[in-house]
């Protein structure tokens, strides 16, 4: 049965209304003007949301004020004759009604003068080698306050630097102790290793020796500091300014929360992504795989040719149909991907029809998607800013940390919640950050983590005690039955009865909890594929009350998208197997069948009559198939991709396609004529595939609403300020092409275009973010209605709901998925996969700096569990395969594993079910043991070397910028 | 009448003027030496490239005939991995020179840029670097600057001092 109806209302557009803050705004003078600011808002952030130019450095919109720059200060007159007043600091002062206020005083535009002049005394001439330079606050505010020359003549101050790690750079000197660093790592983002130390001239922001963060989130240091003391540092190897970036705004495909980010390309490389503010989703943060995570898309392992076929050098459609031609076969199958965009698959199942589409998950990860999916067609998924509102969150089975880490940031925030409602009852505003921190002590909301290992989110828990994941679902059960019959007395009643064990006193305070909270929030997802659980929280959410929200988080970026494209006729991968391909071609885009073993892969290939694989990266399908066709990645294609929540969410190229690469969609457009039935024939353009889909595909939400309106007048990927351009492809040609044309998104590769901030009611997302005088990226302020929140401009959000089917009427369906749980047993020890951020998927390994911050391979036991190998003698295991193959793995263990599980973590992991795989652990030779040593030592050198080949080679690319010769291919 | 003898008087007086005209290029005219002509890339007093690559010229740059690609050198020098200019575009107005924070980049007195193929007009680094400092016989701009490279620690450039010992006790 379908998910969708086949009409308009399955996929209906909704205007995603800015949450109306309910406060009274009173009438504030600023320099003699009346303006109505919000009473009891910080002055600093309501005159700012006026767009008013107040300098700051301290001060952020999601951290708060602490007052510890003194850059805000203003005057504040004692009456309407503006003639008396005292300097006060914005950032800390209340909008009071009646204000007289002087933001271009003169005492106080010189004392914001003479704050930087303070500054400058020690900052180091710097600015010319500083990866900060053009987008730093400091230079924006330094102008800002008009301060041009250095009078002090006395020494600079100067620090050694730390190494950080892979990911940031750090240049103490140019520090101006405004403290954001500390409170967004330690405070705000719950980081351990990092702090500031002395006093005076000498405050240290740094780790207490050198090495690297061990935050997720430290990549947000270098958005976070105001100068140029954190920077990024794969970005600093392969440095371009941000005026000579060409940007296209995207979305993070780390993981299917579906953070906003904005990418940045120079001479056909993908840079550097940086932040996209969301007020509903990311907000100003993004974890580091969203920020680093894209590096593969520069790597060795690009696809760039065809192969397989026999073609001329430039690209011809029709030769390439007639070249195709000779691989037809009687029937097609096509297997989809939760990492491709909603038109690529879309447009591969028109192409191969329904009973041919596969979605290239088994029937489990379909059967855990669908309960993800039927949560999202409830619009019960909770987004991330109603996350951060939450006062009390269960989070059932998830490290959130290693797996939607922008999430976990969100649940961090949520347990402050208590605290601000203390601070609100002794009123104190809750802008008053550290006030706040100090009224509330170690106040925290409710937050369960119902898990079996502990979790970068165990500082904030109320309970985080490992156990096993069958506990684990007989508490989602019971909270389930709870939910269902509310009454406490009837579920004390039914539990006394029993033993009075710890679960059930965890249950009732639980169940305590959840009575008393006014938002909670209840956290799963699909690590581990655990469906009993995520079924039992699917039952859970239909009988919850209204005000309860859930996230039931996919693994994939668009594995929501995938899923709304499922039917009943749609093959999973074991329906995949048990079907005869002797006469048939088989598609795979961007599809590496990491669900498979390698010997199942290769049957597939001798299987198929023909294997034909769409996709950017090789992978040991493609070095299996018959023909092999280079894809776009997400930087180089436009295409939607739905979130958790349902949202599709565009994402657009940041560099144009170099031929023969096409994307997946155009791939199965092209085969269309060989291999389909000819509906996809003449809709070469990304706009009439739109058209078609959404007219004849449901499970498409209608994008072309989003954006006809503003293909005819398109806004700027290029900064105003981009430079070379007469210059960066003479050595190839003198003659200057015209810029490629983009004829499928709102964004022009010029710098041509009204740009973001037109007037002409584009409501478009921003390719970049610049505002005159702001060049950093907080000049975001200027394009939202008030600081830190909605967008005065955005895009309308695309929404994907629907009737869900109830999961009883899957059951049967799902009854073979049941069989398939992965419930593998080793030495009576349950084996689970370790998530880890920098190593949860086929990509990060394509990353040197990710595989540098990898844990080694390991197997991580509770202590109790020890005395199974070798009365816990042994510090290496051998872990055997099923097919004969075996790799050593460190043991490790914790006090914080529930016992009986193990948690196993191999690089293999990520392109194989590693843990079906498994027969036995064995003991392995202290030979063994050192010759692994020595492996890991040589696989680090290797990674150092990969990394600078990749460097070398891209600085070669540099200079061999593709040129488009115009009207090609388009 | 009287009008034409007193022209053909005007023209026939030049006869005995010194000649205006220059005999380029065998007689060359004086340009002084902040004369705007050729751009070079210039070293610093140590032989090492001045330019680290940061892409002021370019930007400063109206017609955009600048471009160039930053790396970092092994000792912590910031040096440009290309930096071509394309004078086929150029103007000469010296606006990059302005820019130049490190006084790398530098216009000459030499205006003879003229060339049978355009191509030959685009000049890559190794077309544009002297061996010497320029107008600038002194300035080096890692003395100057706070970043430490392998023959200058932290603290160690005009007008620092020594690096603050973080785990002192004194204020």
């Amino acid at each position: 049965m379908d998910k969708f109806q086949p009409n308009q209302s399955t996929t209906q557009s909704e205007i995603a209304k800015p949450m109306e803050v309910k406060t009274d705004l009173v009438t504030v003078h600023v320099d003699g003007k009346a303006v109505q600011l919000p009473k009891g808002e910080n002055l600093l952030a309501a005159i700012l949301s006026k767009k008013y130019n107040l300098p700051y450095f301290c001060w952020h919109p999601s951290m708060g004020s602490i007052g510890a720059c003194r850059q805000c200060a203003i005057t504040q007159f004692t009456d309407e004759t503006q003639q008396k007043g005292r300097t006060i600091m914005a950032c800390m002062t209340p909008v009071v009604d009646g204000m007289f206020l002087g933001l271009e005083h003169a005492p106080a535009a010189e004392f914001r003068e003479q704050v930087i002049a303070a500054m400058m005394t020690n900052h180091p001439h710097d600015c010319p080698v500083c990866g900060e330079g053009g987008a730093c606050h400091l230079q924006d505010m330094t102008v800002m306050t008009g301060h041009s020359h250095r009078q002090y003549q006395g020494l600079k101050r100067t620090f050694t630097n730390q190494y950080l790690g892979p990911l940031v750079n750090h240049e103490m000197n140019r520090c101006i102790t405004c403290y954001r660093c500390e409170r967004f790592y330690k405070d705000y983002a719950g980081g351990k290793d990092f702090s500031a130390c002395g006093s005076k001239n000498q405050v240290y922001f740094g780790r207490q020796q050198d090495g690297v963060l061990e935050s997720e989130f430290a990549g947000n240091l270098v958005e976070v500091c105001p100068t140029g003391v954190f920077t990024d540092k794969p970005f600093a190897a392969h440095y371009t300014r941000k005026w000579d970036l060409q940007s296209a705004p995207s979305i993070c495909h780390g993981c299917a929360v579906g953070c906003n980010i904005s990418v940045g390309e120079r001479y056909g490389s993908v840079r550097r992504v940086i932040n996209r503010y969301h007020n509903d989703i990311n907000g100003y943060f993004i974890c580091d795989k969203g920020r680093f995570g894209f590096a593969y898309v520069n790597g060795d392992d690009r696809i760039n040719k065809i192969s397989g076929i026999e073609l001329a050098t430039a690209f011809k459609p029709h030769e390439f149909s007639i070249a195709m031609a000779r691989h037809n076969a009687k029937t097609t199958v096509g297997i989809g991907s939760a990492r491709a965009s909603q038109e690529s698959n879309a447009a591969l199942k028109q192409l191969v029809g329904r009973e041919n589409f596969c979605s290239g998950l088994t029937e489990l990860q379909q059967e855990c998607l669908r309960s993800c999916q039927a949560l999202m067609l409830q619009n019960r998924q909770a987004s991330i800013s109603d996350i951060e509102q939450s006062d009390c969150i269960i989070v059932l089975d998830e490290d959130l940390t290693q797996t939607s880490a922008r999430i976990a940031l969100a649940v961090r925030q949520a347990t402050r919640n208590a605290a601000f409602d203390k601070a609100e009852q002794m009123g104190i505003p809750r802008w008053q950050d550290d006030a706040v921190r100090t009224a509330a002590q170690d106040l925290r909301s409710d937050l369960y983590l119902l898990q079996s290992k502990s979790c970068k989110l165990d500082d904030v828990a109320a309970f985080c005690e490992p156990m096993l994941p069958e506990q684990i679902l007989e508490l989602a059960r019971d909270i389930s039955d709870f939910a269902n019959n509310p009454h406490p007395l009837g579920l004390a009643q039914t539990r006394t009865e029993g033993s009075h064990s710890e679960s059930q006193t965890l249950l009732s305070r639980i169940v305590q909890s959840l009575q008393h909270a006014k938002r909670p929030v209840i956290i799963a997802g699909c690590s581990h594929w655990h469906l009993a659980l995520l079924q039992a929280v699917e039952k859970l959410a239909t009988h919850a009350p209204k005000n309860w929200q859930f996230a039931l988080l996919p693994d994939a970026v668009n594995a929501m998208g995938l899923v709304s494209l499922m039917d009943e006729h749609t093959l999973s991968l074991e329906q995949l197997q048990a079907k005869d391909l002797s006469s048939s071609a088989v598609i795979a885009m961007e599809n590496s069948l990491p669900a498979w073993s390698s010997e199942q892969r290769k049957q597939l290939a001798e299987q198929a009559e023909t294997l034909v694989v769409i996709d950017h990266s090789r992978h040991q399908l493609s070095e299996l198939a018959d023909i092999v066709l280079p894809a776009t990645a997400f930087t180089e294609s436009d295409g939607v991709a739905v979130n958790y929540q349902g949202l599709a969410q565009p994402f657009f190229a940041v560099k144009p396609q170099v031929k023969p690469m096409h994307s997946s969609w155009q791939w199965c457009q092209l085969l269309d004529d060989v291999f389909g039935q000819g509906t996809l024939i003449g809709l070469q353009k990304l706009s009439q595939l739109r058209s078609y889909l959404t007219d004849n595909v449901t499970g498409y939400p209608d994008m072309n609403a989003m954006f006809a309106q503003h293909l005819l007048f398109k806004s700027a990927r290029q900064p105003m300020r981009y430079s070379g351009r007469t210059a960066m492809i003479a050595n190839q040609t003198v003659h200057e092409p015209k810029n490629p044309v983009d004829s499928d998104s709102p964004y022009s590769f010029s710098m041509e275009g009204p740009g973001n901030d037109d007037g002409y009611g584009h409501a478009l997302p921003r390719s970049f973010s610049w505002a005159p005088g702001w060049n950093s990226n907080q000049s975001i302020s200027k394009y939202q209605v008030k600081v830190g929140g909605v967008m005065s401009n955005r895009a309308d959000m695309i929404r994907l709901v629907g009737q869900s089917e109830p999961s009883a009427s899957r059951a049967q369906t799902s009854s073979s998925a049941k069989r398939n749980h992965r419930s593998q047993r080793i030495l009576g020890l349950q084996l689970r996969q370790l998530e880890h951020l920098f190593a949860n998927d086929e990509f990060a390994g394509k990353i040197a700096e990710f595989n540098l911050m990898a844990p080694p391979p390991c197997l991580l036991i509770n202590t109790d569990d020890t005395g199974k190998f070798n009365q816990g003698t042994v510090s290496h295991v051998r872990v055997e395969l099923t097919d004969n193959s075996s790799f050593i793995v460190q043991l490790i263990p914790c006090a914080d594993i529930a016992k009986g599980v193990a948690y196993l973590h191999h690089p293999r992991a990520n392109t194989s079910p590693l843990l079906d795989l498994v027969v036995s652990i064995s003991t392995v030779s202290d030979a063994d043991i050192s010759a692994h040593q020595q492996q890991l030592s040589e696989n680090l050198e290797q990674i150092l070397q990969q990394k600078n080949r990749n460097l070398a080679r891209l600085q070669q690319t540099d200079q061999r910028i593709p040129i488009q010769i115009v009207g090609e291919g388009s | 009448m009287f009008s034409q003898f007193r022209t053909m008087w005007l023209v026939l007086k030049h006869t005995f003027t010194k000649a205006d005209t220059v005999e380029y290029p065998e007689q060359k005219p004086y340009l002084a030496p902040r004369y705007r002509g050729r751009i070079v890339l210039t070293r610093d007093p140590s032989g090492e490239e001045r330019c680290v690559a940061c892409n002021l010229c370019a930007v400063a740059c109206p017609v955009d005939c600048i471009a160039l690609q930053q790396t970092t050198d092994p000792d912590g020098r910031k040096r440009a991995e290309f930096f071509r200019i394309n004078f086929s575009r150029c103007i000469l107005c010296g606006f990059c020179e302005e820019a130049c924070p490190t006084y790398a980049i530098q216009l000459t007195p030499d205006v003879e840029l003229a060339e049978y193929e355009r191509s030959n007009l685009v000049y890559e680094k190794e077309h544009l670097l002297i061996d010497g400092p320029g107008k600038y016989p002194d300035y080096s701009f890692y003395q100057h600057s706070g970043i430490a490279i392998k023959s200058k620690n932290k603290g160690e450039a005009e007008g620092e001092k020594p690096p603050v010992n973080v785990k002192g006790l004194m204020p």
